[in-house]
């Protein structure tokens, strides 16, 4: 049974300052892959175990037999339209709207950071429905990503957060103290907020691997197929 | 529960009168004419309404830290002298405070743009608190109005960057 302090997410700590400081969303992709690998070495490396082993046994269990068609299934009716919209969504801060016009200004860094979280989010889901358990701490890692990744687009330049102060009753005085504030912590650190998307995501691919593997129920097919 | 309930209406009042007591001064509303306010500009200098009498000008108020803002800035700069042929103004104006969150200065943004954002028809200029109030009261950056020739506001969106065909049939007269 995996205990909470043995998930990977404190090696997250060392890393997030240099997430914090990347103000280009392809910088902060690569900071957080950077971030996920040395976490989940450290990680596989607690739990004896290597971490291309793990992900290959995860892929094998999950992309083989009766779960073939299921996880591709799963795997592209999620990855493909939560990709599509991530496209659209992360360039969509620069180009000021939710439209398809925001593809102009779609950088390398978005493509990339919306091809894991997209992918990342179907494959954890195909994993996890392989494994036939879900964990909850899972699930909340990767709803943590999705969140994370959808953030600075809906926060920043958006009248969201003017009108929930409005539905609250704050009126002009109060908003104008607030909501910059708020909004330019968002702009201004829209890359660290994709960053640790695509690093929640990542950590949740790995955490779905490891708990298929780790599994009695789907190790003994595995050590059956390698003997 | 009332005692909770009692402390926000106490709070929504408090907040309530604050804004009625600012938005009694002069505020922006489609098909009413524009506040005839005098701008500061970030040159020193002041627009004030004398100069904008007899144009149609896109009224445009951001925050210096807004991404699609800047985004914004280099597609006017992209149109900028047809608008300038079409004898439309510009008027981009940094909210009072940049919205209460630090960003890089006006002037910077101006001088990225390079030569077109010192178009003659593109005034750049900072908004005091009362004019920011009045003009953008939800305190969203990147939100602009277009005024008519005899000086009535008759449109109101936001990112002009992603709305432009909107603002190029305005100048365009359609």
């Amino acid at each position: 049974m995996k205990s909470r302090s043995e998930a990977p997410v404190p090696a997250w700590g060392i890393g997030v300052p240099f997430l914090l400081a990347a103000h280009q969303t392809g910088v902060a992709v690569f900071v957080a892959l950077a971030i996920a690998l040395a976490a989940i070495f450290a990680h596989a490396a607690l739990q004896s175990r290597s971490p291309f082993v793990t992900l290959c046994d995860a892929l094998t269990i999950a992309f083989r037999g009766t779960n073939l068609r299921r996880s591709f299934a799963l795997t592209a009716l999620i990855g493909v339209p939560a990709t599509a919209f991530y496209l659209v969504a992360l360039p969509a801060e620069r180009f000021g709207a939710f439209a398809l016009g925001a593809l102009r200004f779609l950088t390398p860094g978005d493509a990339l950071a919306s091809a894991i979280v997209g992918f990342g989010v179907a494959l954890t889901v195909a994993l996890n429905v392989a494994a036939h358990r879900a964990h909850a701490s899972q699930t909340a890692l990767t709803f943590g990503g999705v969140v994370a990744a959808l953030l600075p687009s809906s926060l920043c330049c958006t009248s969201l957060i003017p009108s929930l102060l409005a539905a609250l009753g704050a009126s002009a005085p109060a908003v104008l103290h607030l909501t910059g504030r708020f909004q330019g912590v968002f702009a201004v650190y829209a890359a660290a907020f994709i960053g640790f998307a695509v690093l929640a995501v990542l950590t949740s691919v790995w955490l779905a691997a490891f708990n298929l593997t780790g599994s009695c129920a789907t190790r003994a097919p595995i050590a059956k197929e390698y003997r | 529960m009332s005692r909770s309930l009692s402390f926000f209406a106490a709070i929504a009042l408090v907040f309530g009168f604050a804004g009625a007591a600012v938005a009694s001064t002069q505020s922006i509303v489609v098909g009413k004419p524009a506040p005839a306010f005098t701008y500061r500009l970030i040159d020193g200098k002041a627009l004030t309404p004398a100069t904008l009498r007899g144009h149609r000008y896109l009224l445009w108020v951001m925050a210096t830290w807004c991404p699609s803002c800047t985004t914004g800035a280099s597609v006017v700069a992209d149109h900028i002298a047809l608008l300038r042929a079409r004898h439309m103004l510009v008027v981009q104006m940094e909210a009072a405070g940049d919205l209460g969150y630090p960003g890089p200065s006006l002037t910077s943004i101006r001088d990225d743009i390079g030569e077109a954002a010192r178009s003659p028809n593109w005034f750049w200029g900072v908004l005091t608190q009362e004019q920011s109030l009045a003009i953008d009261p939800s305190s969203v950056p990147d939100v602009y109005y277009l005024v008519d020739a005899s000086g009535r506001v008759v449109a109101q969106g936001s990112a002009p960057g992603a709305h432009w065909s909107d603002i190029e049939n305005f100048a365009e007269g359609r």
